[in-house]
């Protein structure tokens, strides 16, 4: 879904390969033909994100910024931010946000004081 | 203090990564009937699709299976998965458990992130009589 | 006593000429037999009864069988053998006499047969001690009615039901008289073999014990915690089971008031602030124990969700020790807040406390600090572009 020049992408459910595998066809496609600056991850519906999940949102990440987007993550629930820090999967390079809202005010710029 | 077993044990069998959401479900549906809270149950399932996933990856023939029980202790509740499988075994226990190896690098087992996520957490492994691995999460 | 080989004994005792079948007659060792001339003269002296008496062959062969019973009950003998010859068969228990003069219990077998009457003869002395002893337990325990207890054989049928059993289960004595126990479990328990297997742990360990809930007759439920023992005669044979159970349901519902009563309690010592729109301050106050740090990571992240507050201040300048394991945690809830979207702000911290979160070697990355809950508070409102500002204006890095 394309909003300005940024890309929401809405994971929920159930992600098993061949769901990641279609996601990350779409989504490179999509940035590539809309040449789009950001992408918002928005997983307020996930109450799960095992180690599975953190690698298919790094690799989105990773694909999308080769392709010069800058991503941010939002909705994370918070049993779920609680159980990803300790399991120890690394999130360091991922950017959030609150919201949906948030996350594009901040890949648009518009903040003066940068939080970020 | 005794622990006793309440109600049904339940057994998923774990072959290949389609069951893994049944695992998952299970062990959402144990950790709400025994009143886990969001964040113990979370931590529960999250540890339990780790180890679940290691199965279909690295056992043999992808094939185990986990016993999921509900359990009474001096009045607070619990939930207990035993994950076995028929693999290989874990050749260097002490290096999959060390901290060092985080999931997505080194032995990738996600063994030390799934310890810290549960209340209780034992292994047995070797070659040849594959890996048993038992988690358990209690309520307040 | 009964059988096809006492049946045997008996009709090889009657013929004394078959040398093979006395043989084995003469084997027997847990009854006796004595062969009878119609005038109760003992002819014939088998099997345990020397060994139950006290007397040998030669002392009694000749003499009345009544030189067994105690004194004064001679007439009994003549109506057991009245009794004997028209129904075919006696059989009591009752006192008999030891040669020592010492009684025994017996429990006697007379039999009618062509050359006068055949009487078996079984020592029962010590299982009746037992019963009585367990009789007069059973009395005690029957008065109290706060203990559910239960006698099973060794079968697991209910032998005697106390009065607190009746109360608890609301089952009266002789509706369960006789029943297996395995009517007081679950389907799913007597399908699972749990009745068996508690029997059998209870015999292998000396004792089992579990707690769970129960089911009364009306179907409600209580929280019970049973023990079953095993009973076993002086020989070591198991006899039986003893289950003591106890209605546990106003102890656990007190552990839970108590339960809840702590959560309430450390709900309200962990409060959150919310200063500002979209800024939430911790005051993390006294020493940190492993539960009251989750819970007050669960209830911050939760907040943030709640109020989707953007910054975080977490004031830790009330706690005295920080060391390395609530610095770990406090970098881990600063962690998990970031992962949320929200920016945390550490406030308060102390030369030790910097030692140790650094000891830690985690990285800090945008971590802001201020040394005091003001200047941090300050930075808050800045960051989520509140309209007043101090007229000390500081730029962040």
């Amino acid at each position: 879904m394309r909003i300005g020049r940024n890309l929401l992408v809405t994971l929920q459910g159930d992600l098993e390969d061949a769901t990641v595998e279609q996601i990350e066809r779409v989504v490179t496609g999509e940035v590539a033909r809309t040449q789009a600056r950001g992408m918002l991850i928005d997983i307020s519906g996930l109450t799960l994100v095992d180690s599975f999940v953190a690698r298919v949102i790094a690799r989105l990440v990773g694909m999308v910024r080769l392709l010069g987007a800058e991503t941010t993550l939002v909705g994370m629930q918070p049993a779920v931010a609680i159980t990803l820090v300790e399991l120890g999967v690394s999130m360091k390079h991922v950017h959030t946000a609150l919201n949906a809202e948030q996350g594009m005010a901040r890949l648009a710029g518009l903040r003066d004081d940068r939080l970020y | 203090m005794t622990v006793s077993t309440e109600g049904v044990t339940q057994t998923v069998t774990i072959g290949a990564e389609s069951d893994l959401l049944r695992v998952r479900t299970t062990l959402r549906a144990e950790s709400q009937a025994a009143g886990l809270g969001l964040t113990a149950a979370t931590k529960l399932v999250t540890a339990g699709s780790e180890l679940a996933r290691n199965i279909v990856r690295y056992a043999v023939h992808g094939q185990g299976e986990v016993l999921i029980e509900a359990l009474e202790r001096g009045g607070k509740r619990g939930v207990r998965a035993t994950f076995s499988d028929a693999g290989p075994g874990i050749p260097d226990l002490e290096a999959a458990m060390s901290d060092n190896f985080t999931t997505g690098g080194g032995l990738g087992l996600g063994l030390p992130g799934s310890k810290r996520l549960v209340d209780e957490f034992s292994i047995d492994t070797g070659p040849g009589r594959g890996t048993t691995v038992v988690i358990t999460q209690w309520g307040r | 006593m009964r059988g096809a080989g006492v049946g045997d004994a008996m009709q090889a005792a009657t013929s004394s000429d078959n040398c093979e079948f006395r043989e084995m007659v003469e084997a027997i060792t847990d009854f006796g037999l004595v062969r009878l001339d119609p005038d109760g003269v003992i002819r014939g002296w088998h099997g345990a009864m020397s060994e139950i008496t006290g007397y040998s062959a030669e002392e009694v062969l000749g003499r009345p069988v009544s030189l067994l019973h105690p004194d004064g009950e001679t007439q009994d003998v003549e109506s057991e053998f009245q009794s004997a010859t028209s129904t075919g068969r006696f059989t009591a228990e009752g006192w008999r006499l030891r040669k020592s003069g010492e009684r025994f219990w017996a429990a006697v077998t007379i039999t009618p047969t062509s050359g006068g009457y055949l009487k078996l003869v079984r020592d029962l002395t010590e299982r009746r001690n037992q019963e009585l002893a367990l009789r007069s337990v059973e009395e005690m325990l029957d008065s109290i009615t706060d203990y559910e207890v239960i006698r099973l054989d060794a079968e697991g049928l209910v032998r005697s039901w106390n009065r607190g059993a009746e109360r608890l289960r609301q089952y009266r004595a002789e509706e369960v008289a006789g029943k297996p126990v395995s009517m007081f479990y679950s389907e799913e328990d007597v399908r699972r073999g749990v009745p068996e297997r508690e029997m059998a742990a209870a015999v292998r360990d000396g004792r089992f014990e579990a707690e769970g809930w129960r089911l009364r007759r009306d179907g409600s439920r209580f929280w019970a915690n049973d023990v079953l023992s095993p009973i076993r005669s002086a020989d070591g044979d198991l006899v039986g089971f003893v289950k003591v159970s106890r209605d546990q349901s106003e102890r656990r519902e007190a552990e839970q008031l108590v339960s809840r009563q702590r959560d309430e309690i450390l709900e309200l010592s962990t409060p959150v602030i919310q200063v500002w729109d979209d800024v939430l301050v911790l005051p993390v106050i006294g020493t940190l124990d492993s539960a009251r740090a989750a819970r007050l990571t669960e209830s911050l992240l939760e907040r943030i969700a709640r109020d989707q507050a953007e910054v975080v201040i977490l004031d830790v300048s009330g706690v005295p020790a920080v060391d390395t394991e609530v610095a770990q945690h406090l970098m881990k809830t600063v962690e998990a807040a970031r992962l949320m979207g929200s920016v945390s702000v550490l406030s308060g911290v102390r030369p030790e406390t910097a030692q140790a979160i650094v000891h830690l070697g985690i990285e800090l990355g945008a971590l802001r600090c201020r040394s005091n809950l003001k200047d941090a508070l300050q930075l808050a409102l800045r960051l989520v572009g509140a309209p007043f500002e101090s007229e000390k204006s500081r730029v962040d890095a």
